[in-house]
C-alpha cells in the first residue's frame, strides 16, 4: 500500500531492487525499534565501527560512489529508496548524515582528485565523513559565514570557529568543513582526531546525538579540497540530495506509524466494537492515508528526477510535504492510540521522536516552502 | 482548616485582587521552581509552596469559603490562573483540589467532608483517580473492577491504569461494579481508599516525556469500609459524570495555553522572530483563540457558581482549550528548529520549553474524555444528531 516501487521507475530496475532488498534483510536482522530503544541516550552506541563494516557488506557505503572509484555507481535516487527502508525500520544507522550528504558533496565537486581519493576510502568503509557547515539555524550555504575562518599559516591552514548541529560527527574520521579563506568559500577536510578539534555532543529528543564542533586547528595544505563558488554550489546540490533522502526516511517513518495505528484500530475494542468501526475514526485514518500517498507519488517522481535540473525543486517539495505529513501522522498516531500512545513503553513514541528530529534537520517544512516561493519569484522575474 | 477568618476576595476590585496575588506570588514563590521541566513536579518539590498557599487560605480558589476555599467568581478565578501562569508556576498535586474535593462537597456525607476536605487543603492527603482500566478507556462503563459486600466492608478486585499522580498519591477514588445485572451504568459505585492498604500494588508508567507520573493500580482483595462509599450504592456513574464536568471546566480554563503562549512570546521576542510577519500572523491567530476562550470559560464557570450544572455544552470548551494548547506547542517546536529538538536540557529549569510543551500538550486531548468522545457527546446531546443504526 505504501511501497515506492509502484511510484518510481528507478525502484523497479533489477539491480536497484537487489540492493534495496539486501538492505531490508540487513535491517530485519540487525536493526529496528528494539535496537533503537536500547541505544537511546547511549553515547557509545552511535560510534560503533562494526556498524560501518556491516553497512559496507550490504553495499551501503559505496552505493553512490562511481564504479571506477570502487563503488556501485547508483544514481542519487537510490539513496531515497534506501533511506525510506531505514526510516520504516527505525534504523539508527547514520545513513543520510554519513552515507549520503558527504558523498553527494564530494561527487558534486566534479573532477577533483582529492575528493575522489576520499570517496574511494569511503566506499571501502574505512573513512567515515560528516559535513560541518551550519553555525546557527539552517540556511542555505553562502560564502559569508560569520564566525569560522580559514587562514594560511606557515606551511598549513588554520581553521577557527564553531560549527553547530553537525549530524554524524560522532562516527566520523573526518569532517568536511565549509569556511571562508581569503574572502572566498573553501572546503577543508579535517581529521576528527586533530589537535584543536573539540566535539560537544547534544542529546536529541529521539535519543540520538548531533554535535557542536569547535575548531582551532592547523591542517596540511592538501586538506583543502576545493575553493571558490563551486564549494557553495556543490554543497547546495548535496543538501538537496540529503533532503531528498531525509524525505524518504520521513516517509518510511510515517508509513510505519500509520501501519501501527491501522492495526490498533482493527484490534482495540471499545463500546463492544473495534475502534476502526467508528466512522469518525475511519475518516481520520483515510485522511492520514491520503496525505501519505500524496507524498508517495511525489517522492516516486523525485527519485526518478535526481541529478536533473528539477532536483532542487523536488528536494524542497518533498521535504515540505513529507515533514508536514510525518508530523501530522505522528500526532494523530498518538491520539488514535489513546493513553498508550503517550507511554514510553510503547514503540510508537520512538517513531514520533525520530520524526521530530529528522524533520527539524536541514530545514523544516516552512523553510522549504519559503525556498520554493523564492524559486517562483525568480522564475517570474526571468 | 486555615486559621485566618475567611476574606471575601470577590469584594476586591479586579486590579486590587490581581495586585495582591501578584505581590504574594512574586515575594513567596520559590524561584527555582519557576518554569519547571516536569508536567507535574514531585510532591517533595512543590510541598513547600503548597503549604504556603494553604496557610494563606489560597490553595483552593474554586472551593466555597465555608469549606476553606476562596470562593472566587469566574472572573476572579481567571485572574488567579493568569497570575499563576504568568509566573510559570508548575502544577501542584491538585486532583483533590480541582476534582475530588468539589465532588465530595456536593455528594459526600458530613463525616466524609470533615475527614477529607481539610486534609486535601493541607496536602496531607494527595488523591489519584482510579477510573480507567486496560479494557475501559473511552468506554468507561465497561469497567471490570468488582466490589463485593462482606459484613460492613466491600472486597475489591481489579486493575486500574493511567492514574495520574500515582507516584506520590496517598489516596485513590475509584469506580467499581457493585451489581452484575442491568445497564452497566446503573451498577457502578464510587469508593475511596488509602493507597497503603493491604492488597494494593502500584506500578508506575513512564510517559514519552520521560516522567513516571502515571501508573497502574492492582487491587487484590482490598477491604474498603462501607463508610468509604461516596454517594449512593450503584450511584457512582452519575457522580463520576458530574466530576468529569468539573474536570472539563478545569481543562477548559486558559491556563494550559497561557503558559505556552507566554513562553512562545518570550522566545519570539528574544530571537527577533516576532518581527517576521508570517510568524506574527500565526501567533496572533492563536493568541486570539486563547483570549476568546476566556469568555466561554467565564460563562461556564458562572453557571457552576450559580449552582447550575454546566451541561454537555462544556465539551466544546475542553476541545477548544486543549486543541489550542497543542497548536501553540506545535508552533513553538516548529519555529525553534534544531534547538527545539535538543533534549539535553529538557529537564533543566529555564531551558527552552518547546519540546516539553509539545510532549505535555499531547495527552490533553486524550484524558478526561478525548476530543473524539467530546465531539460524539456534542453531536448527540447538544446538536441532537441521530445515532447510527
Ligand atoms: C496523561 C494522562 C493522564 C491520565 N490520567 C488518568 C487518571 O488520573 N485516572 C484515570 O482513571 N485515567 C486517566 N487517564 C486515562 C484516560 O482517561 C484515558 O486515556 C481515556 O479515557 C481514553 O481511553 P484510552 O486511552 O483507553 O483510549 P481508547 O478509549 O482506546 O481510545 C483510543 C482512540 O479512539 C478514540 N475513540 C474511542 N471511542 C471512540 C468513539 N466512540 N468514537 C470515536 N472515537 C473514539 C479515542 O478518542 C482515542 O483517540 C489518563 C490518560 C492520560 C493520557
Amino acid at each position: 500500500m505504501f511501497s515506492l516501487r509502484q511510484a518510481s521507475a528507478l525502484a523497479r530496475e533489477p539491480d536497484v531492487s537487489a540492493v534495496v532488498e539486501a538492505t531490508e534483510r540487513f535491517l530485519a536482522s540487525a536493526s529496528g525499534p528494539a535496537c533503537f530503544r536500547q541505544a537511546r541516550g547511549d553515547p557509545e552506541a552511535a560510534v560503533d565501527a562494526a556498524a560501518f563494516g556491516r553497512l559496507a557488506e550490504v553495499g551501503l557505503t559505496g552505493a553512490l560512489v562511481p564504479e571506477d572509484l570502487g563503488g556501485l555507481g547508483f544514481p542519487a535516487g537510490v539513496a531515497v529508496l534506501l533511506a525510506e527502508r531505514l526510516g520504516w525500520s527505525l534504523a539508527r544507522e547514520p545513513f543520510v548524515e554519513n552515507l549520503v550528504l558527504p558523498y553527494a558533496l564530494l561527487l558534486a565537486l566534479g573532477n577533483n582528485a582529492r575528493a575522489h581519493a576520499l570517496l574511494g576510502g569511503m566506499a571501502k568503509g574505512g573513512s567515515v565523513v560528516c559535513v560541518a557547515f551550519q553555525e546557527g539555524a539552517f540556511a542555505l550555504p553562502s560564502a559569508e559565514f560569520p564566525v569560522a575562518r580559514i587562514e594560511k599559516v606557515g606551511n598549513g591552514l588554520r581553521l577557527r570557529g564553531r560549527k553547530r548541529f553537525v549530524v554524524g560527527a560522532r562516527a566520523s574520521t573526518h569532517s568536511l568543513v565549509l569556511a571562508p579563506l581569503e574572502g572566498e568559500a573553501a572546503l577543508l577536510c579535517v581529521p576528527s582526531g586533530a589537535a584543536g578539534v573539540t566535539r560537544q555532543d547534544k542529546l536529541l529528543a529521539d535519543g540520538t546525538f548531533w554535535s557542536d564542533v569547535e575548531f582551532d586547528t592547523v591542517v596540511a595544505e592538501d586538506a583543502l579540497i576545493e575553493r571558490g563558488a563551486s564549494c557553495i554550489a556543490a554543497l547546495e546540490n548535496a543538501l538537496d540530495v540529503a533532503n531528498l533522502a531525509l524525505s524518504g526516511e520521513l516517509y518510511g517513518l510515517q508509513t510505519r506509524i500509520l501501519e501501527m495505528t491501522l492495526d490498533y484500530l482493527k484490534t482495540r475494542e471499545q463500546f463492544g466494537q473495534p475502534l476502526g468501526a467508528f466512522q469518525a475514526l475511519q475518516h481520520r485514518a483515510v485522511n492520514l492515508y491520503t496525505r501519505a500517498q500524496i507524498g508517495r507519488f511525489l517522492l516516486g517522481e523525485a527519485v526518478d528526477a535526481t541529478e536533473t535540473s528539477a532536483q532542487a525543486q523536488y528536494a524542497s517539495r518533498c521535504k515540505a510535504r513529507t515533514a508536514d505529513s510525518a508530523l501530522e501522522i505522528a500526532k494523530e498516531g498518538i491520539q488514535l492510540h489513546g493513553a498508550i500512545g503517550f507511554s514510553d513503553e510503547y514503540d510508537l513514541g520512538l517513531y514520533v521522536k525520530r520524526i521530530l528530529v529528522r524533520s527539524a534537520w536541514l530545514g523544516g517544512a516552512d523553510f522549504h516552502r519559503r525556498r520554493l516561493e523564492s524559486f517562483e519569484l525568480a522564475e517570474a522575474a526571468a | 482548616m486555615n486559621a485566618l477568618a475567611p476574606i471575601d476576595w470577590n469584594s476586591l476590585s479586579d486590579s486590587d485582587f490581581r495586585a495582591e496575588l501578584r505581590g504574594f506570588i512574586e515575594a513567596k514563590f520559590p524561584a527555582h521552581l519557576r518554569n519547571h521541566p516536569r508536567r507535574i513536579p514531585r510532591w517533595e518539590d512543590t510541598r513547600e509552596w503548597f503549604g504556603t498557599l494553604s496557610a494563606k487560605g489560597w490553595i483552593a480558589p474554586n472551593w466555597p469559603r465555608e469549606h476553606g476555599g476562596m470562593g472566587l467568581t469566574a472572573s476572579k478565578l481567571l485572574i488567579y490562573f493568569e497570575e499563576v501562569e504568568r509566573w510559570g508556576i508548575p502544577r501542584l498535586y491538585d486532583m483533590g483540589l480541582f476534582m475530588f474535593g468539589p465532588v465530595l462537597i456536593r455528594h459526600g456525607t458530613e463525616a466524609q467532608k470533615r475527614e477529607y476536605l481539610p486534609k486535601i487543603l493541607s496536602g496531607e492527603h494527595r488523591w489519584a483517580q482510579g477510573y480507567s482500566e486496560p479494557g475501559a478507556g473511552s468506554d468507561l462503563a465497561s469497567l471490570r473492577t468488582m466490589a463485593i459486600p462482606e459484613d460492613d466492608h466491600y472486597i475489591v478486585n481489579g486493575h486500574k491504569t493511567w492514574s495520574t499522580f500515582l507516584d506520590d498519591a496517598t489516596h485513590l477514588f475509584l469506580l467499581a461494579c457493585t451489581r452484575n445485572e442491568g445497564r452497566k451504568q446503573d451498577g457502578i459505585s464510587l469508593f475511596i481508599t488509602p493507597l497503603d492498604v493491604v492488597g494494593i500494588e502500584r506500578r508506575l508508567i513512564t510517559t514519552i516525556a520521560g516522567h513516571a507520573e502515571l501508573g497502574e493500580v492492582f487491587l487484590d482483595n482490598v477491604r474498603i469500609p462501607g463508610a468509604n462509599m461516596v454517594g449512593p450504592l450503584h450511584g457512582g456513574w452519575g457522580i463520576a459524570k458530574d466530576l468529569l464536568e468539573f474536570e472539563r471546566i478545569n481543562n477548559g480554563s486558559p491556563k494550559l495555553g497561557l503558559y505556552a503562549l507566554n513562553q512562545l512570546q518570550e522566545y519570539a521576542k528574544r530571537t527577533g522572530l516576532a518581527a517576521d510577519p508570517r510568524f506574527a500572523e500565526r501567533f496572533t491567530r492563536l493568541r486570539l483563540d486563547l483570549q476568546d476562550q476566556s469568555c466561554a470559560y467565564r460563562h461556564f464557570c458562572s453557571l457552576l457558581k450559580a449552582g447550575r450544572t454546566p451541561g454537555p455544552e462544556v465539551s466544546l470548551l475542553k476541545i477548544w482549550s486543549t486543541e489550542t494548547y497543542q497548536r501553540l506547542a506545535e508552533l513553538f517546536l516548529e519555529v525553534a528548529g534544531e534547538e527545539g529538538v535538543e533534549a539535553d536540557r529538557v529537564d533543566v529549569p529555564g531551558a527552552l520549553a518547546a519540546l516539553r510543551l509539545y510532549y505535555r500538550s499531547r495527552p490533553a486531548t486524550i484524558y478526561s474524555g478525548s476530543s473524539e468522545v467530546q465531539r460524539n457527546l456534542l453531536a448527540k446531546r447538544v446538536l441532537g444528531l441521530p445515532a447510527p443504526k
